[in-house]
């Protein structure tokens, strides 16, 4: 762990995605260049079809890019194998998606738990973790509980701690708030936050503007490239002046 | 800080103990499924077992036959069919006789079994005879109806296990005798009354069972002695062979037999049945099937593993849509492709292997109860409950593979198909080649070829050529039925597709339906094709139940044991067959009444 | 926004003199609305003349103490029950430059529309992490400016919605027209037909 500067949980270098072939190629991403480093918060925003899944799909090793790198932890996830990605995912990557993605028939610290369990972590031990990552996300209470027994925020709280639990540092979030309404919404912002502040690195996909605003950085993408980038001045005053 | 992506220790036994905690969770949390589940193994399992453990039942054993024809003698004396001094008996069925020399040896002088007895055994004759039975009012046709008799002592301690009292006493007066529960019905009377035949007037105090033959069959017990065997009915019947039961301590040895059969006696020995000797050349024993009834039960066990396969997958199919992507979560979540597998061999197992036990015990269970009751109730179709191991075994195992395949389906379409695809949409693809319809009209056709070649095979040629051919036919028959149902099998999802196409006209629930149907083919198919594979079961079942019942066949080959030298058991005139036994026909409550 | 009517929201809640009342305006809307102290005391001057309020003299220390009056409290009553009346299409500076910038042939329109969306972002964000940091501070006083806070923050939020519809119209009236005459160039270097493709397909 280096000392000096930040340190860059996530890189993507000229990244390049193309589904199909020949005359009916449709490039979801054209030469993206992103990084997210410990302790930031990056949003990326864009309407439908821009390329954000595919973006999230790629830093989590979901999918494989056309061409460029990516780099978790500063590991190239080209040289992987798909078991070895699978493993990656579990030791390093969190994943939150819209529709929460729960396991139903595990209780809400077996889910936040199942990482750990995945990667040999004894049963106890991952409990015990995983009613410590609840507790960050504020619902240790919920611990036993099962999915159909819990509110929509509450589950994405679960799915927010399962994508923390261990000593991942980066959470990908795809529309997390999606189904939620917009108070239930706020908390989880809320959550996603102050994961962040704790050191995490955090790329949210939304198209939600009042939700890409709780970000350090909001890139905009559009037709598969990044298209401008927005980040917060921390002077409120300014904006607060009268107009005129 | 470079990361790890290496490996875990022991990390297959992690995931396998998570996969099964997962797998019964999942059953737990959808018991209705489940249940489903393990029924559309269970059923098929169950019957196979079942049908298996009543086939073998059906089967004499050694030990039984030894008990149903001997009681508690040694052996058995009587005289054999032979022609020449080298006929040579089997040693369990000692009527079945084989011989390289087929010639009528003039010389040969066959000897009395009476005097063939070795010395230091109390001897026990049973005779079989035919009364002539006038019948009054009681009868319908009302004229002289010929009656099998024994004259036995059948009470004799000896044949414990032979013959058993079941209501009554003993015949004790001369003019008192023991009739079977069937001779009671047949004739209209009540313990008590008297039966008059040609050969004199009889009072009927007891029933007695032969372990021989069912109580649905009218015979009349007498003591040796009680009817004139010299009378007129007795002596020109076939009938009147007598056998000779030694009873003793000593038991009657393989060279002892075979010494009495070069002089025309043939014996069935206790210690020889219970141990037979190797490689004695005789013919074959019970137990072997004939071919017509071997190629019926492979064709019956092929479709049934068919059948389990098909309800197994349209069971899984139900769930495969949740479960996909329950899967795909597991692997976003970082479960290795091995972990996805096991989570679902899981399932697959837990519900397999309850289903499968359950249904081995319940098939067991069921048929011990049908033969325990059928036995109970007098008939001897079933000499004893004899469990069929290994088709048992393979009915259980094929269920459990069964299980197993339906369930790795949805597995693979994980695999096939982006992981965030499945968890975005939850939906399995539906890519569906033209592939099984196309194979499908391959082995139709090859079905077809098949079942014409047997055909044409087993019709043609003189019957030596035929004979030779029924394996191949017998073969090319069972192969061409399977073909042509997993052929039916893999175009229906075609026939779906051409029959919920033109829908537009239909009412809209039906249209509902069918659209429903076509779009959801994965569930669709197995269901339709389950029932498709039934209907052939079901049929293929009927064809071992067209022949003459199996209790028939059993009576058949005792009863020609009785009478060496009659050509076949077509052609013999007795009351057996008259009043053969007939379901439902049991031993009326009448003279059970009567008795009480 | 009523002076008026929010110096008599203030007064319901007890006497106050000219200073006192510009304070506590302040403070309860966040300050901003900065309140000139000579538009307070000619608001109460006029509220006086209209016998809304009344002048109760002085407090010994220089200060005049006005209360209101009954007919005071019923207009306050009055005010909190009527909505808030919306003026007719407001005059705003954003739309006016887009409307134009789409008639006039050679302007970037989506270029604007990034730069104004990137500027609304910022301010969002800023408004966001302004919200935030007040409601950490979990200090009921605070509560007055979270609303105003978060008034503001749906407004850009829903400034940059109707941005994005801006640029939506835009693609769609590009495709529409079909001329290649005109082709467009959006800041990413993409024409609109060119990417039509792509939005149309996935645009549900």
């Amino acid at each position: 762990m280096s000392v000096q500067g930040p340190q860059q949980v996530l890189e993507l270098a000229k990244v390049s995605r193309t589904f199909g072939q020949g005359t009916t190629a449709v490039a979801a991403l054209r030469d993206v260049d992103l990084t997210v480093n410990a302790g930031e918060f990056v949003a990326v925003m864009g309407p439908s079809g821009s390329g954000k899944s595919s973006l999230l799909a790629l830093a989590g090793g979901l999918d494989r890019p056309t061409s460029g790198s990516v780099f978790v932890e500063s590991t190239p996830l080209a040289g992987l194998g798909l078991n070895a990605l699978a493993r990656l995912r579990r030791r390093a990557v969190g994943y939150v998606f819209q529709d929460f993605n729960l396991v139903p028939t595990l209780s809400a610290a077996e889910n936040v738990a199942l990482p750990l369990e995945l990667d040999g972590v004894p049963a106890r031990k991952a409990h015990r973790q995983a009613v410590d990552a609840l507790r960050q996300v504020g619902i240790p209470e919920q611990a036993q509980r099962f999915m159909d027994e819990m509110s929509g925020g509450q589950q994405q709280r679960v799915a927010i701690a399962r994508a923390i639990v261990g000593s991942r540092r980066l959470i990908l979030a795809d529309e997390p708030t999606g189904a939620l309404d917009s108070t239930t919404g706020h908390g989880v912002m809320e959550v996603l936050r102050s994961r962040a502040d704790a050191g995490a690195a955090v790329m949210l996909v939304t198209h939600e503007a009042r939700h890409a605003a709780w970000a350090d950085r909001v890139v905009f993408i559009r037709d598969g490239r990044i298209v401008d980038e927005a980040t917060a001045m921390h002077n409120p005053a300014v904006l607060l002046a009268p107009a005129g | 800080m470079a990361l790890d992506v290496a490996p875990v220790p022991h990390g297959r036994w992690h995931s396998f103990r998570l996969a099964l905690r997962m797998a019964r969770r999942d059953i737990s949390r959808h018991r209705g499924r489940s249940l489903l589940i393990i029924l559309l193994i269970l059923l098929p399992v169950a019957g196979m077992t079942g049908a298996a453990a009543l086939a073998q039942s059906m089967q004499e054993t050694p030990a039984e036959r030894v008990q149903y024809q001997l009681g508690s003698t040694q052996a058995r004396f009587r005289s054999m069919p032979a022609s020449n001094a080298e006929t040579v008996q089997d040693p369990v069925l000692e009527t079945a006789t084989m011989t390289r020399n087929f010639t009528n040896d003039p010389d040969f002088k066959p000897r009395d079994p009476r005097d063939a007895i070795p010395a230091g055994y109390e001897v026990l004759t049973e005779s079989q005879l035919t009364l002539t039975i006038r019948t009054g009012a009681s009868d319908v046709s009302g004229s002289d109806v010929p009656v099998m008799a024994k004259a036995v002592d059948a009470l004799n301690p000896a044949f414990t296990g032979k013959y058993t009292l079941l209501e009554g006493r003993p015949a004790a007066a001369r003019d008192e005798i023991l009739v079977s529960p069937g001779a009671l019905e047949r004739f209209g009377i009540r313990l008590g009354d008297r039966l008059t035949t040609a050969d004199g007037t009889f009072a009927v105090v007891g029933t007695l069972r032969d372990a021989t033959y069912s109580d649905g069959n009218p015979i009349l017990f007498l003591k040796p002695g009680q009817a004139a065997m010299d009378s007129p009915a007795a002596q020109g019947s076939p009938l009147g062979e007598t056998m000779y039961y030694l009873v003793g301590s000593e038991p009657v040895r393989w060279d002892q037999i075979r010494d009495l059969n070069r002089s025309g006696i043939a014996v069935l020995s206790r210690a020889v049945a219970l141990d037979p000797p190797v490689a004695s050349g005789a013919a074959e024993g019970p137990g072997t099937m004939p071919a017509a009834g071997y190629v019926a039960g492979v064709l019956i066990a092929a479709l049934a593993l068919l059948e389990v396969g098909l309800l197994a997958g349209a069971a899984f199919a139900v769930g495969a849509k949740r479960q996909v992507r329950e899967l795909a979560l597991l692997a976003a979540s970082g479960a290795e492709a091995p972990t996805v597998r096991a989570v679902v061999t899981a399932a697959g197992l837990w519900l397999g292997t309850i289903a499968v036990m359950a249904g081995a015990v319940l098939g067991a269970g069921g048929a011990a109860a049908v033969v325990g009751v059928t036995r109970h109730l007098g008939s001897v179709r079933f000499p004893g409950f004899h469990l069929d191991i290994l088709p048992t075994v393979a009915a259980m195992a094929m269920g459990l593979l069964a299980c197993f395949l339906a369930a790795v389906v949805p597995a693979r379409q994980v695999a096939r198909q982006a992981v965030l695809g499945a968890l975005k949409s939850g939906r399995a693809p539906a890519v569906r080649g033209p592939w099984p319809a196309r194979v499908g009209g391959g082995l139709l056709v090859l079905a077809i070829t098949f079942l014409a070649a047997g055909h044409t095979l087993g019709l043609s040629g003189d019957l030596d050529a035929r004979a030779a051919r029924i394996p191949l036919v017998a073969a090319l028959l069972t192969g061409g039925a399977v073909l042509a149902v997993a052929a039916l099998v893999l175009l229906t999802g075609t026939f779906v597709k051409v029959l919920t196409a033109r829908t537009a006209w239909m009412p809209l629930p039906l249209r509902m339906a069918a659209r429903d149907s076509a779009r959801n083919r994965s569930r669709t198919v197995p269901a339709v094709a389950a029932v498709l594979a039934a209907a052939t079961l079901a049929s293929a079942a009927m064809v071992p139940l067209r022949q003459p019942d199996g209790g028939g066949k059993t009576h058949a080959h005792v009863g020609r044991a009785g009478k060496p030298g009659l050509p076949a058991a077509g052609n013999r005139t007795g009351p057996r067959h008259r009043n053969g036994p007939r379901p439902g026909h049991r031993p009326g409550c009448g003279g059970r009444g009567a008795a009480a | 926004m009523s002076i008026r009517h929010s110096l008599l929201a203030l007064l319901q809640d007890q006497p106050r003199y000219g200073y006192q009342l510009r304070v506590e305006f302040e403070d309860r809307t966040g300050a901003t609305w900065p309140l000139n102290i000579g538009q307070v005391y000619t608001t109460l001057d006029r509220l006086e003349r209209d016998g809304l309020v009344s002048n109760d003299g002085g407090d010994g220390e220089g200060h005049v103490v006005y209360s209101i009056t009954e007919a005071g409290r019923a207009e306050v009553q009055g005010w909190f029950a009527t909505p808030v009346e919306r003026s007719n299409p407001p005059r705003n500076e954003l739309a006016i430059k887009l409307a134009l910038a789409v008639t006039l042939p050679g302007v970037d329109v989506a270029a604007i529309i990034q730069a104004q969306r990137t500027a609304s972002m910022r301010a969002l964000q800023d408004y966001t992490k302004s919200r935030r940091d007040t409601a950490a501070n979990q200090r009921a006083a605070d509560t007055a400016w979270l609303l105003v806070l978060d008034s503001l923050i749906f407004q850009t939020e829903a400034e940059i919605r109707w941005l994005d519809l801006c640029e939506a119209r835009m693609v769609q009236l590009a495709q529409a027209s079909g001329t290649r005459s005109h082709p467009r160039k959006p800041s990413n270097g993409v024409t609109a037909e060119e990417a039509a493709p792509l939005t149309a397909e996935n645009r549900r």
